[in-house]
């Protein structure tokens, strides 16, 4: 998969007994794991995709992606590396940054149909849970200062490159390259306040 | 936008948090992931920063729409059959499966988008209409009969030409015929023992089969590199299937392609999910309890995209234990495979 997640074989990376399960089953077909997988991550993995691209059709479409990629390569998620959530939210960013990067590159592509599929329905108990969790990132996201949390949300959400956030912002790019890591690091030490450093 | 590698660790390393949110180019990832691969304190916080970057993404949580949970698992199930007693089939279907969707994908600000075989996207489409159906002509049931030549460059050719002015609906429509044709035939338990004449050769089904989800899978990611995405290798047990088929016939593709080493015998170890070790008789009596004369030992993906076409042999990274010309003989004639 990306190379974001080859990279990170660190140690210290958290497993649980859940994940090494749910790969051995993926691993031997069954199709009950995945359905574990999508129940647990959809609302993360579909929520993600749908920020990056704005398009919740091409958002369906990166999520399902996502899936079929551990459905189909599960021998690719090594739980020692690091965790499942982890992995597929790095995926999910990258599948949905390359989507958004190849719209750019085709501004001379036909409108696209407009139409849009049935409202949403959302599962009380797992939205519940996955807000609680919004909300704590979003008061760590809240710790930034503006310019790092500009930076931040051009690079992750309008997938844009460190060099591109420095042209839109009118900064030197290596301003750019150090405001994303201080910033990173600034969630990852509020996130760990507030109990969010591990995804177990 | 530019790609230039960054010139020294210390500016390499300002890059880890534009890394950790995607937001590098491609040299500068390659070199990112250098330099944490020797830095195991960088690659600490590299963990820390590709997490907290991934919490970003779930501030944005969101309920998927409700038919996404279905169409998942029917797309699951063509894309891969477990505990399959068939794998060459299997891999056939599921590997047609993964290149459906990426035809359908295909909008026409693509067509001209150039790939790596020399023909542009929508030419390319065309070609697998015209290889499809070559192999649905073999089992008497191509949705294209006026055109019979069995030269897929010719083949080809004539349908570029006959589906010039047409939409490439035309030419997804005979590709898909011709699939569901091949996938109807191979279904009948009775084919399992058939041999069909493919090409120059007279093939055991199974080897057309899956030599056509090599082929699948190569085209796949020449489209998907064409419309800028990344590649993507099969799975575990549909590689296994291809570098089998790659390793079973070299004593042939050594013979074809005049490399043959007489009384030599090879070992082959494929490492990662689909790999495997074989022992390859180079050419005339190896004798039964031979020690081979040279080991050598690669990425089964490498070895595939080597045995496809789309990765030089030189540039294929190996280690060889013994004779290393056996080696070079072994990789002249991995491609041979190619024009199976």
């Amino acid at each position: 998969m990306g190379s974001v997640t080859a990279a990170v074989t660190g140690e210290r990376a958290t497993s649980s007994d859940w994940e090494h399960l749910v790969r051995a089953r993926l691993v031997g077909g069954e199709e009950a794991a995945l359905g574990e997988i999508y129940d647990q991550f959809s609302s993360f993995v579909f929520g993600l995709a749908q920020r990056v691209i704005g398009d919740p059709r091409a958002a369906e479409d990166v999520s399902q992606e996502v899936f079929l990629h551990i459905w189909e390569h599960p021998e690719a998620f090594e739980p020692t590396r690091g965790s499942l959530r982890t992995w597929l939210g790095t995926l999910a960013h990258r599948r949905a940054v390359d989507y958004v990067r190849r719209e750019e590159a085709r501004r001379r592509r036909q409108q696209r149909d407009a139409d849009r599929r049935s409202p949403y329905i959302p599962d009380v108990d797992e939205m519940a849970t996955a807000m609680v969790q919004a909300e704590k990132v979003r008061n760590a996201l809240d710790v930034l200062p503006t310019e790092q949390r500009r930076c931040i949300h051009l690079a992750y959400f309008e997938g844009k490159t460190y060099r591109e956030v420095a042209e839109v912002l009118g900064i030197p790019e290596g301003t750019a390259k150090s405001r994303l890591r201080l910033g990173l690091r600034r969630i990852a030490e509020a996130l760990e306040q507030e109990g969010l450093e591990q995804w177990a | 936008m530019g790609m230039t590698a960054p010139a020294d660790d210390a500016a390499i390393e300002e890059l880890l948090g534009a890394y950790a949110l995607d937001a590098c180019d491609a040299d500068e990832v390659a070199a990112v992931e250098a330099l944490l691969a020797r830095r195991p304190d960088l690659a600490d916080e590299a963990v820390r920063l590709v997490n907290a970057a991934v919490w970003v993404g779930a501030s944005e949580a969101l309920e998927a729409p409700t038919g996404l949970r279905e169409s998942l698992f029917a797309r699951a199930r063509e894309r891969r059959a477990a505990e399959s007693l068939d794998p060459a089939l299997s891999a056939y279907t599921a590997s047609a499966a993964r290149l459906g969707d990426v035809i359908a994908t295909l909008d026409p600000s693509d067509f001209e988008e150039p790939t790596p075989n020399g023909l542009n996207a929508r030419d390319l489409v065309v070609h697998l209409a015209a290889q499809e159906s070559l192999v649905a002509q073999v089992i008497d049931a191509s949705p294209i009969p006026e055109i019979t030549s069995e030269d897929v460059p010719t083949r080809t050719t004539e349908l570029i030409e006959r589906l010039a002015d047409r939409p490439l609906s035309d030419a997804v429509d005979i590709w898909e015929r011709s699939v569901e044709a091949t996938r109807a035939w191979a279904a009948d338990e009775s084919t399992r023992a058939t041999t069909l004449p493919w090409l120059a050769f007279e093939l055991p089904r199974d080897n057309v089969l899956v030599a056509k989800a090599f082929e699948n899978w190569i085209h796949c990611d020449d489209l998907r590199r064409a419309t800028g995405r990344s590649a993507e290798s099969p799975p575990a047990t549909e590689l296994f299937e291809m570098a089998n088929l790659s390793l079973r016939t070299m004593p042939m593709a050594l013979m074809a392609t005049d490399h043959s080493r007489s009384g030599k015998l090879a070992r082959v170890v494929l490492t990662g999910a689909g790999g495997g070790e074989w022992l390859v008789p180079m050419g005339g009596d190896v004798g039964d309890n031979a020690a081979p004369d040279v080991t050598v030992t690669a990425d089964v993906v490498d070895w595939c995209l080597v045995a496809g076409e789309r990765l030089d042999a030189d540039a294929l990274q190996r280690t060889v234990e013994g004779d290393e010309t056996l080696a070079d003989d072994l990789l002249a004639a991995a491609t041979a495979f190619a024009t199976l």
